[in-house]
């Protein structure tokens, strides 16, 4: 079979959308009365949708930072550092 | 002694007497007066005891005194001379009975009820995803510690941003309202609010009750979990968030599901989408092999191949008598070609042929694509085959007309008439029939 095109999904998705998008795919998909060519198409948006999650998911960004002050262009901040989280960051190192 | 002497002794005696007294007793008729101070009377079965309360000590008071209530008030004698009248002048109120805090935290919270901040029917659902969570709390406690633990281990590329803040203390309601009020001023700080404390006593957490934190809690436009003290205190704070976990280890547990978990579920998604997928080209693929095999498209061709076979075998025979013909004819043999040309049957023989050739070589080159396309392209084929497949309409109950021997189906009935011979495809097998009438609608214009 082709590789499915990149089904085009709206601008504004979220991550809870996309979850509950996924599993209304699902759903629809088990309805037998379901052409094919609407199915392949579901199918498409479906492996869309679970690529935007994954990627939803690696796209955060691993940081514990802390707020030194409020600036009219956000928050200034600095790493978290001391003791609380001492180990952690050993074991980042180490990894 | 004058009267003025003797009440002014009185006085004297009295407070010299008792100084520093604790009266127990009910308080009735609590009022606001002239410069603002505070008159009202404790009393108990047997004796009632008027007092006063300077406006600048009733003002400082957690409470408001509530009638009815039994108080401890500390406090001295004094006798007004101008009446007479002797009055406890009360420097301090203590609930009896239940603490002072826990008198105000019952008022605050049948006020902000009543206000609406904690209804629930506000309470917003938690992103499933937090892109940034918002923690504000100390940065020297055990709350921070044990969320950041958590959290470590359930979600580690989590991104955490702490607002420090005091939680304990006289400043500490002023800072953990501002910090919770950032959040909500800056586009994008966080999708999601961590409010904690850890365990501590009941006045350790007094910030968590006071009317500055309970209101920024209801206002922020960032959804919170609440984590003060442990699962047994309940504050202001823990009511109005969104969500109020019992410590602060279960706010990063209710903050973010375990990254794994998301994962798998991913996964599992993908992996019915495949099933489901599989099963439907599966499905596809008999349908369209059935089509194939069915009996009016695997006749087709070799009508076809019969046809031509039949017709080179005709002009074949045409062409051997012409030859056979003697030379003496040939005048003959030429008018009547002459005449024959003017046959249309004669002139449409090698059109025939051609035609039937051509129909053949389409017939194959269509089947070859469809059966080529068939692989490629699986989808559109059977998806067109799905909706146009004359089995599907024919498994519903119509049928479709030919007139004998065309290729295309009959759709007007003014293109036959009376004695026509028919042919009709049902879903099992096929009719011949002839005309007997034809009906055309006369209002078709």
């Amino acid at each position: 079979m082709t590789k499915p095109k990149a089904a085009s999904l709206p601008k504004n998705l979220t991550f809870e959308k996309a979850l509950a998008r996924l599993s209304e795919i699902v759903d629809e998909l088990e309805d037998p009365a379901k052409g094919l060519e609407s199915s392949l198409t579901l199918f498409e948006e479906g492996v869309a949708l679970s690529r935007f999650c994954r990627g939803k998911i690696d796209e955060i960004q691993s940081r514990v930072e802390v707020v030194l002050k409020e600036t009219p262009e956000g928050f200034e901040t600095k790493e978290l550092e001391g003791p609380g989280d001492g180990e952690a960051d050993e074991e980042d190192e180490k990894a | 002694m004058s009267v003025s002497e003797f009440v002014a002794r009185l006085d004297e005696t009295l407070r010299g007497r008792f100084p520093d007294a604790w009266v127990r007793g009910e308080l009735s008729e609590w009022s606001i007066r002239g410069a603002g101070h505070a008159y009202f009377s404790l009393k108990d079965e047997h004796a009632k005891l008027e007092c006063v309360m300077w406006a600048s000590v009733w003002k400082r008071l957690a409470f408001r005194p509530d009638v009815g209530t039994e108080f401890l008030a500390h406090g001295y004698p004094n006798i007004y001379a101008p009446y007479g009248k002797l009055s406890f002048v009360v420097s301090e109120l203590q609930p009896f009975g239940a603490g002072a805090l826990q008198i105000a935290f019952e008022q605050l919270r049948a006020r902000l009820a009543a206000e609406g901040l904690f209804e629930l029917s506000k309470k917003r659902k938690l992103p499933l995803l937090p892109r940034r969570i918002g923690i504000v709390t100390s940065l020297g406690g055990a709350a921070i510690h044990d969320i950041l633990r958590v959290l470590s281990l359930r979600f580690p590329n989590a991104h955490v941003t702490i607002y420090p803040a005091r939680v304990q203390g006289e400043g500490a309601p002023a800072e953990i309202a501002g910090a919770i009020a950032a959040f909500s001023r800056v586009p994008a700080s966080a999708d999601v609010l961590i409010i904690a404390r850890g365990g501590g006593s009941k006045e350790d957490l007094a910030a968590f009750n006071d009317e500055r934190v309970v209101r920024a809690v209801a206002a922020s436009k960032v959804p919170t979990i609440s984590a003060v003290g442990h699962e047994v205190d309940v504050t202001l704070t823990d009511l109005a968030a969104d969500v109020r976990a019992a410590t602060p280890s279960q706010a990063a547990e209710l903050v973010v599901a375990r990254r794994d978990d998301f994962e798998a579920r991913l996964a599992a998604t993908r992996k019915d989408l495949m099933k489901i997928l599989r099963g439907r080209l599966a499905e596809a693929d008999g349908e369209l092999k059935g089509l194939l095999l069915s009996t009016g498209f695997a006749a087709f061709p070799s009508k076809v191949n019969a046809g031509q076979a039949e017709a080179d075998a005709r002009s074949a025979a045409l062409v051997s008598t012409f030859r056979a013909l003697p030379r003496a004819f040939g005048e003959r043999l030429a008018r009547l070609d002459e005449r024959l040309r003017g046959w249309p049957a004669r002139a449409a023989i090698p059109f025939l042929r051609r035609s039937s050739a051509q129909v053949a070589a389409a017939l194959e080159k269509g089947v070859k694509a469809v059966l080529t396309s068939f692989s490629a392209r699986l989808s559109t084929l059977s998806a067109s085959l799905d909706a146009l497949s004359p089995l599907k309409v024919l498994s519903r109950g119509y049928s479709v007309t030919y007139r004998e021997g065309e290729g295309s189906p009959l759709r007007d009935a003014s293109k036959v008439s009376a004695g026509d011979p028919l042919k009709i495809l049902l879903e099992h097998g096929e009719l011949r029939a002839r005309v007997t009438e034809a009906k055309v609608p006369d209002d078709e214009a």
